[in-house]
């Protein structure tokens, strides 16, 4: 027989204790690992850092990619359009409607087109089609070349009796300003959206008086007080805000349906009219 | 070991990307309800929010800020919690990518969009002392 090497004797405590020990062990191996910064060569935060900075260059990248200047991109239709039944010229809606709502606005600027998009549909539901409000377009090109050029081509759809798709258009297409959007070439793809007579749209272009036209009404809205796009009047009354709450109340206190407009209480806006750089416009155009 | 005292650091970290990650939902909220951001007397959020920047791909640009908020208060918790220092490594990689990214969005606003959003621009703070605090973590955590 052989006889059995005695173990140690070990009680229960004794081996948690080793345990613990061992587990505090690996955690000290483990966290010193972690400060030699995972054995990369060099500082882990150089190495960082170009990882940071890279993935930085590649989210401006793509931010710049899918914002390409627009003469690279396609014509985009507008969402919601313009009923052609109300259309009349630059206004939307029957002429003897009780109220008329004056819209200045660049066709490049952004709460325009916001306006365009998001709170004139509203108000063509509610008061235009209806019969009991009309819209008239008025320009205000403030923004550079391709404000101008918006406008000029505007003006010639309304020489074809197309004035509002071509203005639903070219609202549906912003994309920056002075990049591209309202190129000579995209004006004219729009045309023929649109479906203009592509000679009469384009002598109508070259003509120096449909840009007279734009610059003399861009002056009159100056004198009149217009100091930034959109600016709304209902009734001959400006409104401090494009939102719908704010138009839609003074539309209601011209009606007599509603309380007064809070457009002349004096409360902040929410959407107050982009301001014209420089203070007066400057419509260029050649 | 870095003691909890300095760990505590994490918890500013994650309270400023918390910070941030409120403004990105409130921005992402309006922008995909198609609400104005109520902007106050300054302006600019409107036309910031109106641009053609203010989505990627037809995500609204503010829901990607969700996404780096919630990332960066979670490595800034598990720093407090762990301090591991690679939660704050990371977090030193993603505050400078963030960092960088910001900055060209700021110019954006300031030279293109020609507005400026006092939403964005409290965004960004959290983004910038964010990364401040974890670079004065690291300094306070020495390799």
């Amino acid at each position: 027989m052989t006889r059995r090497t005695p173990t140690p004797p070990t009680s229960r405590r004794t081996r948690r204790a080793a345990q613990r020990t061992a587990r505090q062990a690996a955690r000290e191996r483990e966290l010193a690992r972690s400060r030699s910064g995972w054995n990369l060569p060099g500082s882990p935060l150089v190495w960082l850092s170009v990882a940071g900075i890279a993935v930085a260059a590649v989210i401006v990248g793509v931010l710049l990619f899918v914002n390409r200047p627009a003469n690279a991109q396609a014509i985009n239709a507008p969402i919601l359009t313009s009923p052609p039944e109300l259309v009349s010229g630059r206004t939307l809606g029957k002429t003897d409607a009780p109220v008329t709502i004056d819209v200045w606005a660049d066709f490049q600027c952004p709460g325009c087109g916001q306006f365009t998009r998001l709170v004139a549909p509203q108000i063509v539901d509610n008061y235009v089609t209806p019969g009991k409000a009309k819209i008239v377009y008025h320009d205000y090109a403030f923004l550079g070349q391709e404000s101008v050029d918006a406008a000029v081509a505007a003006r010639c759809a309304e020489q074809q009796g197309k004035f509002w798709a071509y203005h639903d258009y070219l609202f549906a297409n912003q994309s920056g300003e002075n990049q591209g959007a309202f190129s000579r070439d995209r004006l004219l793809q729009i045309a023929a959206a649109v479906g203009l007579d592509k000679t009469a749209f384009t002598q109508c272009l070259d003509d120096p008086a449909t840009l007279q036209a734009v610059q003399a009404e861009t002056q009159q809205g100056y004198q009149q007080g217009v100091t930034g796009t959109p600016t709304i009047y209902v009734n001959g009354v400006k409104q401090d805000s494009y939102d719908y709450p704010t138009v839609s109340a003074s539309i209601d206190a011209a009606l007599g349906t509603g309380s007064p407009s809070p457009s002349t209480s004096g409360a902040a806006p929410t959407s107050s009219p982009s301001p014209t750089p420089g203070g007066s416009p400057t419509p260029s155009g050649s | 070991m870095t003691g909890l005292r300095e760990r505590r650091l994490g918890l500013l970290i994650a309270g400023l990307a918390l910070a941030g990650l409120l403004i990105s939902i409130y921005l992402t909220v309006t922008k995909l309800s198609g609400t104005l951001p109520v902007c106050g007397p300054l302006g600019g959020c409107e036309t910031v929010d109106a641009s053609q920047w203010s989505e990627i791909l037809g995500i609204p640009t503010a829901a990607f800020g969700i996404l780096y908020s919630a990332v960066a208060g979670l490595l800034g918790l598990a720093w407090w919690r762990s301090g591991d220092r690679r939660a704050l490594l990371a977090a030193y990689a993603l505050g400078l990518a963030g960092l960088v990214v910001e900055a060209f969005l700021v110019y954006l606003q300031l030279f293109v969009i020609h507005a400026v959003c006092v939403w964005c621009a409290a965004y960004g703070a959290t983004v910038i002392l964010g990364w401040l605090v974890v670079i004065v973590a690291l300094r306070r955590s020495p390799a």
